[in-house]
């Protein structure tokens, strides 16, 4: 029994230790490969092309073109840039779901009817989004860029759900509630 | 027929300031899209292909101030409609080439090469050792677009490169200096 509950207690604690670790890894606009990162994730934010930029990183259309045209030497160069754009493309929607968590929790403070519900649900959200991430991370590392497609749709789509879920609740407050002075 | 012609070109002279008068007489957003199509269809028009598009919008921006300049279009309109609607336009096509397949991208490139250049060896040549394609990308773009089309170009002007090497015909078969064969 007291084992069982030692397991249970070292469990949890390696989840938050994940948890925290995940938190605190925060993506940072100096590990972007850009002369002007600020710059670089404002546009990324406004950009309309996300998804044709996703296919052109991650699809396996250009590759396969590529890989019987040209010598080994181009090739491999070919897939390190991959690599490089997805790790990029990577460390910018981090950014992004961050900057969009920052402003929820900015408006969240500032209302005196909160809802839990709503907020654990972009919490959950938030957290799976960061777990996503690191898994495509990992994946990026190892494999690289290429045939990863559905797992970077997966992420895409979590970080506009995320979005959708912290604009939506501020655009209702603010024509309803009114904030704390 | 010296003195006809003086007056053709008078007229024609006069409908263009004519042209002029009623083009500054239009509001700013209405006189941007005329002249923004007025490009599109007089200039751009005419190049073949996209790729070119780029390449002539590209040169049209002056290298020291990064302004873009185009004679008759500030003549016609004014300087500042001139540099927005080129802007405009080559971001547009910058845009669309940047985000195309690379196998779309590199039938671009091939046609390029093939219609606009006398020594399609030597532009391959230059282009790939002074990366002058660089040139290319207009100033106020996302980063991430920029690095996938400078990847793209330099996959695809290896592509052509590769294929022009392929069926360039073989000088020694083109003037008959073949050895003969040992039958004959």
């Amino acid at each position: 029994m007291t084992g069982m509950l030692i397991l249970i207690a070292l469990g949890i604690l390696l989840i938050v230790v994940l948890a925290r670790m995940l938190w605190h890894s925060e993506p940072k606009a100096k590990d972007l490969p850009f002369d002007s990162s600020r710059e670089a994730i404002a546009r990324f934010a406004s950009f309309e092309e996300a998804d044709q930029v996703v296919e052109r990183i991650f699809g396996d259309e250009d590759w396969n073109f590529l890989r019987h045209r040209v010598p080994n030497q181009i090739r491999r160069s070919f897939l390190k840039q991959r690599r490089e754009m997805a790790f990029c493309w990577l460390t910018l929607i981090r950014i992004r779901a961050k900057s969009a968590m920052h402003h929820h929790l900015a408006y969240a403070r500032s209302f005196q009817s909160l809802e839990p519900m709503l907020e654990g649900k972009v919490a959950i959200n938030y957290l799976a989004f960061q777990l996503s991430c690191a898994l495509l991370a990992g994946l990026l590392w190892l494999r690289g860029p290429v045939a990863l497609r559905g797992t970077v749709a997966r992420a895409y789509e979590l970080c506009e759900r995320l979005r959708a879920l912290t604009e939506v609740p501020w655009a209702q407050r603010t024509s309803s509630a009114r904030p704390r002075s | 027929m010296g003195a006809k012609n003086f007056v053709c070109k008078t007229e024609e002279l006069t409908a263009v300031l004519r042209g002029k008068e009623i083009m500054t007489s239009l509001p700013i957003s209405e006189t941007f899209d005329v002249a923004l199509q007025d490009l599109r269809t007089r200039t751009l028009g005419r190049l073949q292909g996209d790729f070119a598009r780029l390449v002539y919008l590209a040169s049209t921006r002056n290298y020291n101030t990064g302004r873009y300049e185009h004679d008759g279009l500030s003549f016609r309109y004014s300087m500042p409609v001139a540099e927005r609607v080129l802007a405009t336009a080559h971001r547009e096509v910058f845009l669309s080439l940047a985000l195309r397949s690379l196998e779309a991208l590199t039938d671009e490139v091939q046609q390029y090469v093939r219609f606009e250049s006398d020594s399609p060896e030597e532009l391959l040549k230059l282009w790939t050792d002074l990366q002058a394609y660089r040139i290319l990308v207009p100033s106020q773009d996302d980063p991430l677009i920029v690095k996938i089309f400078l990847s793209n170009l330099s996959a695809a002007l290896a592509i052509v490169a590769e294929s022009w090497k392929r069926d360039r015909p073989d000088p020694a078969q083109q003037f008959g200096l073949r050895s003969p064969s040992p039958g004959r």
